[in-house]
């Protein structure tokens, strides 16, 4: 490749790898209370730039010293978020076993059970699945029970008077590890006000992990499917299963 | 394709901006 056509390549390569850097960390900052001051931080870098461009010295000035400590006041705020990105970047597992479809399939089958008769009876319930990331942190948090699952297990966990049935549920692969977990609370603007703990508890671990959290609500009986900070209502069981299998068979679940 | 382009359209023509901008900047300053 001769020189003047690799300096003409260059440009367009150099924007689209910025592009891409750009628009990974807006989406991983869309949705969370840092996105909001991103916005803003956009807007400043923007008017910064324009006020460069236009010879504004004193405009450029102000903008240059309110950058600068924008930048350091987002690092302070949301160091939890970008410890978290961070994290999330350099998150390598060494050891995975994939389960087969029909593996998976038999765990839906047995939470969607549970989930059923746990809803004709009012009786909340909130059961995270783990994908990639690991929820070491929140197993911690709760009662180690490490059984294999099943509706039966499910549903007596979250009976009204047992000792496990506040906080959540991890599965990983086929085993129920852990009951009473804490859960990381949202945020997120659009929802915090008009949503219960339980359901704050499921966006908020589907905000920071790619766990699939199904929850069902102690007042409505209404069943919700988390996954990447967002809710996927269900009407039916069949929508349910689907959810699922697209969720866990789409890219396969993994464990350790 | 055609899902890959519309999903998550403002957040891309966003950074889109973003990227030329920063870079028309940079590359200013360099030749400054």
């Amino acid at each position: 490749m001769s020189f003047v056509l690799w300096t003409k390549i260059v440009p367009p390569l150099e924007i689209m790898i910025l592009w891409f850097v750009f628009y990974r960390i807006l989406v991983f900052f869309e949705g969370t209370r840092s996105f909001q001051v991103l916005k803003g931080l956009t807007v400043l870098i923007l008017a910064f730039i324009v006020s460069q461009l236009a010879g504004f010295d004193t405009l450029n000035w102000l903008l240059t010293k309110l950058f600068a400590i924008s930048i350091i006041a987002f690092i302070i705020l949301f160091q939890q978020e970008i410890r978290l990105g961070l994290a999330r970047l350099g998150q390598q597992h060494l050891f995975n076993i994939q389960l087969e479809e029909s593996e998976i399939m038999a765990i839906v089958e047995e939470i969607t059970s549970a989930v059923y008769k746990m809803q004709k009876n009012k009786i909340g319930c909130l059961i995270a699945i783990e994908k990639e990331d690991k929820l070491k942190t929140y197993i911690e948090s709760g009662i180690a029970v490490d059984a294999k699952i099943s509706g039966e297990l499910i549903q007596s966990i979250f009976m009204p008077y047992s000792p496990l049935h506040d906080g959540g549920v991890i599965v990983r692969s086929d085993r129920l590890v852990a009951a009473s977990c804490l859960f990381p609370l949202s945020d997120n603007p659009n929802f915090s006000k008009i949503i219960g703990t339980r359901h704050r508890a499921a966006l908020g671990l589907t905000e920071q992990t790619d766990a699939v959290v199904i929850m069902v609500s102690e007042e409505t009986g209404e069943i919700s499917v988390a996954s990447e900070g967002r809710f996927i209502p269900i009407v039916n069981r069949e929508r349910l299963v689907n959810i699922l299998k697209i969720l866990l068979v789409g890219q396969k679940t993994h464990s350790t | 394709m055609k899902n890959w382009i519309t999903n998550n359209l403002v957040l891309k023509i966003v950074a889109l901006v973003l990227a030329v901008v920063t870079w028309l900047y940079v590359n200013n300053e360099l030749l400054k």
